[in-house]
């Protein structure tokens, strides 16, 4: 049984993007456009569980760190890695996101190849 | 009344020049020719009186005089006034239509201005929308574009799969195997050929070891024949004796033409044996010769199969390997294709920075738009646009500009 990722972007070809190479890994992808649209697909997913999360920070609705804040709230997703994708590189920015528990914080542009190798340090098989 | 001649004259000329004058002037001068005749009666009456009369008069001219420049100084302080009066009016009529003016002027340039900024939020509006826009068709451009790219790479993959699918089978039970079996076959089937050849040479050289076997009976048959004519010689001899001896020679007689009928006999079976020797070898020569010929033609033909069924693997193996070869080509191709559209989705990224620097343009755009319509006063109408609000992007070019390294990626502890 393949490992399920939740990709959370507002950009749909982002989405596409992260989506493929995830697939391309051996995950099922679970999409959604902002952080609330997340937290309802994390609690739909089975178990209310998925093993990977990699999310956006500016998205409207719900932005990024709010979804983590909120999804670390939920026993499910206590632990599970959460990556930050964004365009954002700011010190300060990245301090948030820790502190929210980001697992990890990735600049755009991501290479595929360079994805894989960060999921696999987060995630190991 | 010769003394009152110039007063009456003085008078005439007063009430002349009242008269002129103005109403109040008429009105005067009618109450001074009163006052002369009244003068005039009493100037008969009293002469005595006429120097205080003339007193009076002078008073009263004085009088007069100064009423008359009263007058004409009220005269001209009506008309000063009048004119004030007037100009007060002409002022502040003229206050009244400037003002009017000013705010019809006022009304009109707030119009005009609400107008203007009713418009230009038009605008703005219509170019935020217009980014908006332009946000969403890129995106769908772009999304379209990512989806046939990652088709292709789906594609390549299944493709890498079944061509590394093709080589493994190649390598265990595809043509290098039935080369190989072929080639078995056909060197089994050579050393057949050969190993008949070598038997039909073999059976050759015995038929020609039977040829000069009957080469040598040919020897025996002469020294039959030899034995048979000299038999017949002694048999003539015996005879010619025989007769020679009369009747004792009968007996022998009849021996020595028995012993030439037997050397007859002798002579002819050694003939006829000759005769059939003579066809053995003969044929047996034709045998050994055809022997010889089907020999090499079995093995000329054995190896002129084994050859070309040599050349023939080797081809066939040459193309199995070239084939492989491609099938590898083809799997390090779909490998390069899976890799570059890998490179795409890197570059293809620059949309969502591209799509966050336009709704920057957008955020700024909606606000001014905002604060024109509040400025003039005008209701703000709500336009859908998704605005995030994202500060600190790096700059475009120095993001695409990434070189592959590890850099953009912090994994917190």
């Amino acid at each position: 049984m393949s490992r399920v990722a939740l990709v959370v972007d507002d950009s749909t070809s982002m989405r596409q993007m992260v989506s493929y190479t995830l697939k391309d890994a051996g995950f099922s992808v679970i999409e959604a456009g902002n952080g609330q649209e997340a937290l309802d697909k994390l609690a739909a997913a089975t178990g209310g569980k998925v093993d990977l999360i990699i999310t956006d920070l500016n998205m409207p609705v719900m932005d990024g760190l709010t979804f983590i804040k909120n999804a670390r709230t939920k026993p499910s997703a206590k632990f599970t890695p959460i990556l930050m994708l964004t365009t954002e590189s700011g010190e300060n920015r990245k301090a948030e996101g820790k502190a929210v528990g980001a697992t990890g914080w990735i600049v755009k542009p991501f290479q595929p190849d360079q994805l894989i190798r960060v999921i696999q340090k987060v995630l190991p098989a | 009344m010769v003394k009152i001649l110039p007063y009456l004259a003085g008078l005439g000329a007063l009430i002349l020049g009242f008269a002129g004058q103005s109403p109040l002037g008429w009105v005067v001068a009618a109450g001074m020719v009163v006052a002369v005749v009244m003068m005039l009666k009493q100037s008969v009456k009293a002469t005595e009186e006429s120097s205080a009369l003339s007193e009076k008069l002078a008073t009263a001219s004085s009088q007069l005089d100064l009423a008359t420049q009263q007058v004409a100084n009220l005269e001209t302080k009506l008309l000063v006034s009048d004119d004030e009066l007037e100009r007060a009016r002409a002022l502040q009529v003229a206050d009244d239509a400037t003002l009017s003016i000013a705010q019809t002027e006022s009304t009109a340039e707030t119009h005009e201005r609400a107008k203007i900024a009713r418009v230009r939020s038009e605008e703005l509006g219509n170019l935020a929308a217009q980014v908006m826009l332009s946000i969403d068709e890129a995106e769908r451009a772009i999304s379209t574009a990512i989806e046939s790219f990652t088709d292709v790479s789906s594609e390549a993959r299944a493709l890498t799969t079944a061509a590394s699918s093709s080589i493994e089978a190649g390598a265990e039970s595809g043509v290098r195997k039935h080369v190989a079996t072929a080639t078995d076959v056909m060197d089994s089937f050579v050393d057949h050929m050969l190993s008949t050849s070598r038997e039909v040479a073999g059976s050759a050289l015995q038929m020609q070891g039977l040829v000069e076997i009957t080469g040598r009976l040919n020897g025996l048959l002469d020294q039959i024949e030899g034995v048979a004519k000299k038999t017949a010689l002694l048999s003539m001899n015996a005879s010619i004796e025989a007769a020679r001896a009369g009747d004792a020679g009968r007996g022998f007689a009849v021996v020595a033409n028995a012993v030439r009928n037997l050397s007859s006999q002798s002579h002819e079976a050694a003939e006829e044996t000759r005769r059939l020797t003579e066809s053995i070898t003969q044929q047996s020569t034709e045998i050994c010769h055809q022997l010889a010929h089907a020999a090499k033609k079995s093995r000329d033909e054995g190896y002129q199969a084994q050859s070309e069924l040599i050349q023939l693997l080797a081809t066939i193996r040459e193309a199995d390997e070239m084939s492989q070869e491609m099938v590898q080509d083809l799997s390090d191709r779909s490998l390069s294709i899976s890799r570059s559209v890998g490179k795409v989705v890197t570059a293809f990224q620059f949309q969502d920075l591209l799509r966050q620097r336009l709704e920057h343009v957008a955020t700024p755009l909606g606000q001014l738009r905002v604060e024109i319509l509040q400025e003039a006063g005008l209701p703000v109408p709500e336009i859908d646009l998704h605005l995030p609000d994202a500060p600190g992007i790096a700059p475009f070019l120095t993001v695409v500009s990434y070189a592959g390294d590890d850099d953009n990626i912090e994994l917190f502890a």
